[in-house]
């Protein structure tokens, strides 16, 4: 069997590499290009399996001393070796409908972020292409990891490229070495107390491993699911991770500095990809591994999604900066899939043993996921256009704009369709997963699901007042009489995003298909608490 | 005593007889071949090296696999001697009344030690090249090396008390070695001066213990101590003595005061050796005292060692924040590491998971070197060319040097705990250790502490990547001693985080002299 997760979270690494003996700039660029197109392929390859093992499935997943019937756990792509025998750490490597979305999407907005970046990014070519592969290493490998050291391992190794595309090419105006230091230091502080989490995990499980799928699969009968200060401690640690890399209100402070600063492609990849890592935590780990004390912590989470999804709004609409207002915006957006998080969470075990609720926490995680997905491919597509906007205007400063509709109305045109995206339109892409969340929610938070209603009414007043009103209408000023509009290379960048923006809304089955297997795999193991 | 036994001391022979050696030629010489006196000095260390390896293999006598790690052998004592047939083969035996031992601790920190002697010695070549009295830095330098491994085999306080003096001297003299710089010599002689009043302080502590057990020897001390109560105040008065002594080996604080001042005076290879050197041989040093002679006394040396953890690594982390002196810089920082290194000596808890104390010590040891001898072969290849050793002056190194900047990158990763590197397999363990013994807020201080080295750590970075280089600045060459040191010390500070198996293996043999059975 093709190992398709190895090569597809380490063909970028190479290539790196490759990158550092290459001579001139323009080899470096084609190469970046063309190589971060091989993950792709494999990529779409192994979605294409797994979705043509759509159920019924006649597949064990076998690998690591792990044995699971795909009929309740979709992973597949199992890959295992020994790596640190002592203390039972392996490389174990799969991916289930959680995981192969994400993992595809990073793909997707690599070679999409490298092939804009091609054209704009003029010094120091043979840092930006090598780091940004390497950010994509660090990215993937979290998404196939199935292992609790190799899961941190690569969580970790995406900051330091981050941190450099961030500090480096950063615009001098944004303070970029401060905000690249701020997102370090944020995250890390973070990730740091899930290792304490995972170290206790391990400690605390019988027998004592770093493996997710066992850990998630035995959970009900591991000693620190009966324990519940450590539990909750182990809890906390995780939570602290994901929701700041989410991020999740209150931890959200570094995000408008980070995206703000972060070139072109960089904020693509941050709010494409890095937000993801959290929400993928969410799914992967807390729900699985601690049902118990996500059900007790349910309704507080969900109270701070629903302050980030209503205050995020809020802060958006006050930005009179368009690269900061999509940055907020995207507080915002993470709000609804840490409600979809809550929402399934807030199950009781009565609660499990009704179809009806297990439809709705169905339906809240699919709806979180794709919601996830949706995002990457809106918000990617936004911070895109801010960044071509800003290559021609070389300002942000939405009070100097107006009138772009009929100016440019190429980029009007696609401003609009993002827009609509993100607001949540039906038909585009970031209706579906809302949407589904809101129905997952209704049932178990009602209460929160009637506040989160009202979050939706405000993002559709940033985007109609703030993005389309100030860019797209009113009155060209002088100074952007001569305005060219976008390029044959821009519309190249944006138009896979914009077919997938239809395609999810008008067709979401082909995706959704994907990650209910692996919801309901999630709500079978939290059955067991 | 049989002559063969002298097999088991042959690490340390080779060194001070090479050092012998090379003082005797230096002599005939004078300043004429100090390059051959150097690698005279650099084949020392490796056959140090090769013989450590050697000596810790065993010839298993039950064992049908032939070659294994293991071996124990206790000299210059009244009844073990045996013969050299008895030696070779693994026997144990009581190694009470033994003044220096030759087993599997000793033998990994000769192996530590010989190679921090190799490392810091080819980032000397062309840092002595340029300056007087090479053969003798050199002999001085084997000296050090061998009392570094001398300390962590002494199992007597006699002997310990003599070792650290033995190596404390020659770091005074190393340290002060450029005699016409004044920092140097302030350095030299401020680090004397502390050095002197903790000798005589940890000397006072050894005394209530001779007076007290009426013996000198660890595990005789440890067995009086051990069965009577009685002993509790003074053992641990007088263990706290003996920190004095200890910790300042160490720098750990409050004994670290020394260290910032010396680091910046100090011939920057000299720095490298005194960040990793002493530190290491003191916690040989720790070990052995804590684990045979006041361990009954669980709860207080857990609450001293869990004490001084705090304070070490939050001063120095937080004092580092501030520096732009490298050498300082990462004088503060090594403190900083010392002090994670003293959780691992808080959560020593006997267990058999491999989440264990002593374990934990020796994997940050080793992390520790390499990154750290790794850190200052960068800044030394930087000075030999420019003479900076201020931040402000490694603006735009990525374009002057971008091998130097990349390495100099990852080695700062890996003192902060970022993986794939060694210095996080180091703070796995540690906190992980903790968290087995029941310290998780040790360790949740622990990581808060590495978030915020992190912020300086990044401060190195920063110049050499965000700034840009003053117009002129001709690209930065190092010779092939340097880049040989820099690709063993990247290469092991990668590959112990890739497959730190052999290493845990090692460590743990260390630690199956306490009798910690590891699974």
């Amino acid at each position: 069997m093709i190992p398709y997760l190895s090569l597809i979270t380490f063909i970028p690494l190479l290539g790196a590499i490759i990158i550092l003996f290459l001579p001139n700039d323009k080899a470096i660029k084609q190469f970046a290009i063309a190589w971060s197109i091989i993950p792709l392929v494999l990529a779409t390859v192994a979605w294409a399996t797994l979705s043509s093992w759509a159920p019924p499935y006649n597949f064990v997943y076998n690998a690591c001393g792990v044995t699971i019937d795909s009929a309740s756990a979709g992973y597949t792509f199992g890959e295992c070796a020994p790596w640190i025998s002592t203390l039972g750490i392996q490389y174990h490597l799969g991916a289930d409908g959680l995981s192969m979305p994400l993992i595809w999407l990073t793909t997707l907005l690599t070679t999409l972020g490298l092939f804009y970046s091609a054209k704009v990014i003029q010094n120091r070519v043979k840092e930006f292409f090598a780091l940004f592969l390497l950010l994509e290493v660090g990215m993937l490998g979290v998404f196939v990891s199935l292992d609790l050291f190799l899961f941190y391992v690569f969580w970790e190794i995406g900051l330091v490229p981050m941190y450099f595309l961030i500090g480096i090419w950063g615009h001098d105006t944004d303070r970029p070495q401060y905000a690249a230091i701020k997102f370090f230091m944020y995250t890390l502080a973070g990730s740091v107390f899930m290792l304490l989490g995972i170290i206790a995990l391990y400690l605390y499980s019988s027998p004592n491993t770093f493996d997710m799928t066992l850990l998630a699969a035995n959970q009900a009968n591991m000693p620190f699911s009966k324990d519940v200060l450590i539990s909750s401690l182990a809890f906390l640690g995780f939570f602290l991770a994901f929701s700041i890399k989410m991020p999740l209100f209150p931890f959200h402070t570094w995000l408008p500095d980070a995206h703000t600063a972060a070139p072109t492609a960089g904020s693509v990849i941050l709010a494409g990809i890095l937000l993801k890592l959290g929400g993928y935590g969410f799914f992967r780990i807390l729900l699985p591994i601690f049902p118990q004390v996500s059900q007790q912590w349910a309704f507080w989470i969900g109270v701070l999604a629903v302050i980030s999804i209503v205050y995020g709004a809020l802060v958006a609409m006050a930005q009179t900066d368009f690269k900061r207002l999509v940055a907020y915006s995207s507080v915002n957006h993470m709000g609804f899939v840490i409600l979809g998080f809550a929402a399934a969470a807030a199950l009781t075990a009565e609660q499990m043993q009704n179809p009806h609720y297990i439809n709705n926490g169905a339906s809240a995680i699919n709806g979180a996921v794709l919601a996830m997905f949706s995002h990457g491919v809106i918000t990617g597509g936004l911070f895109f256009l801010v960044g071509m906007l800003y290559e021609r205007t070389h300002t942000r400063e939405l009070a100097l704009f107006g009138g772009f509709g009929s100016q440019i109305p190429v980029y009007g045109a696609l401003l609009l369709l993002t827009s609509f995206a993100s607001l949540g339109l039906p038909g585009l892409a970031g209706f579906v997963g809302e949407f589904m969340v809101m129905n997952g929610a209704y049932s178990t938070l009602t209460l929160l699901a009637f506040i989160a209603v009202w979050g939706i009414v405000f993002t559709a007043a940033y985007f109609l007042w703030k993005i389309i009103q100030k860019i797209l209408l009113g009155n060209v000023s002088e100074q952007w009489a001569k305005l060219p509009d976008l390029k044959g290379y821009e519309i190249l960048t944006l138009a896979p995003l914009a077919v997938l923006m239809f395609a999810i809304g008008l067709f979401p089955n082909w995706i959704l298909d994907t990650i209910n297997t692996a919801s309901i795999a999630i709500l079978e193991y939290m059955k067991r608490m | 005593m049989d002559v063969f036994v002298l097999f088991y001391l042959s690490p340390e022979l080779i060194l001070m007889g090479f050092a012998l050696l090379i003082l005797g030629l230096d002599l005939l010489w004078r300043e004429r071949n100090a390059q051959t006196l150097g690698y005279l000095a650099l084949a020392a260390l490796v056959a140090a090296l090769g013989m450590s390896i050697v000596l810790g293999l065993r010839v298993s006598a039950t064992d049908a696999s032939g070659l294994q790690w293991g071996n124990q052998v206790a000299l210059f004592c009244g009844v073990c001697g045996g013969t050299f047939a008895d030696l070779l083969y693994w026997a144990p035996r009581d190694l009470a009344d033994a003044l220096y031992v030759s087993d599997n601790l000793t033998n990994f920190f000769r192996i530590v030690g010989s190679l921090t002697g190799i490392i810091v010695l080819m980032a000397s070549f062309d840092y002595m090249r340029a300056r007087k009295y090479a053969g003798e830095f050199y002999a001085l330098f084997l000296l050090a090396v061998a009392a570094l491994i001398m300390m962590a085999a002494s199992t007597n306080l006699l002997m310990i008390f003599l070792t650290l003096e033995f190596l404390s001297i020659m770091s005074y003299i190393l340290t002060g070695f450029l005699r016409e710089d004044k920092r140097s010599i302030e350095a030299a002689l401020k680090y004397f001066l502390y050095g002197a009043i903790a000798s005589a302080v940890m000397l006072y502590g050894m005394s209530l213990f001779y007076g007290a057990t009426g013996s000198l020897n660890l595990g005789e001390i440890g067995k009086v101590i051990t069965g009577d109560t009685n002993y509790e105040i003074m053992a641990l008065f007088a263990f706290g003595l003996m920190l004095a002594g200890i910790g300042f080996k160490i720098a750990l604080v409050p004994f670290h005061m020394w260290a910032p001042d010396a680091y910046e005076g100090a011939p920057t290879p000299v720095t490298a050796f005194l960040s990793v050197g002493p530190k290491v041989a003191g916690f040989a040093v720790l070990l052995r005292v804590v684990l045979q002679v006041i361990v009954v006394y669980r709860n207080d040396w857990v609450t001293i060692f869990a004490t001084l953890a705090i304070l070490t690594m939050t001063l120095g982390n937080v004092v580092a924040l501030t520096q732009t002196n490298l050498k300082r810089l990462l004088a503060y920082s090594s403190i900083a590491q010392a002090g994670y290194m003293l959780i691992g000596m808080a959560s020593i808890s006997f267990s058999a998971n491999p989440l264990e104390g002593i374990n934990a010590v020796l994997i940050y040891i080793a992390a520790y070197l390499f990154t750290n001898l790794g850190a200052f072969l960068v800044v030394i290849a930087i000075e030999n060319k420019t003479g900076a050793v201020d931040l402000s002056q490694y603006s735009g190194m990525i374009k002057r040097a971008p091998g130097l900047a990349v390495l100099m990158v990852y080695f700062m990763l890996s003192l902060a705990g970022i993986p794939p590197t060694a210095g996080f397999l180091g703070k796995f363990f540690v906190f992980g250790a903790a968290i087995n013994a029941d310290l998780g807020w040790l360790a949740a201080i622990g990581v808060i502490n590495s978030v915020i080295s992190l912020f300086y750590y990044m401060r190195v970075i920063r110049p050499m990547f965000f700034e840009v280089a003053p117009e002129g600045a001709a690209p930065i060459t190092y010779s092939r001693w340097i880049r040989a040191g820099l690709v063993i010390t990247s290469v092991m500070t990668l590959l112990i985080m890739l497959l730190p198996m052999p290493l845990f293996n090692l460590a743990s043999y260390g630690a199956q002299i306490f009798g910690v059975a590891m699974r």
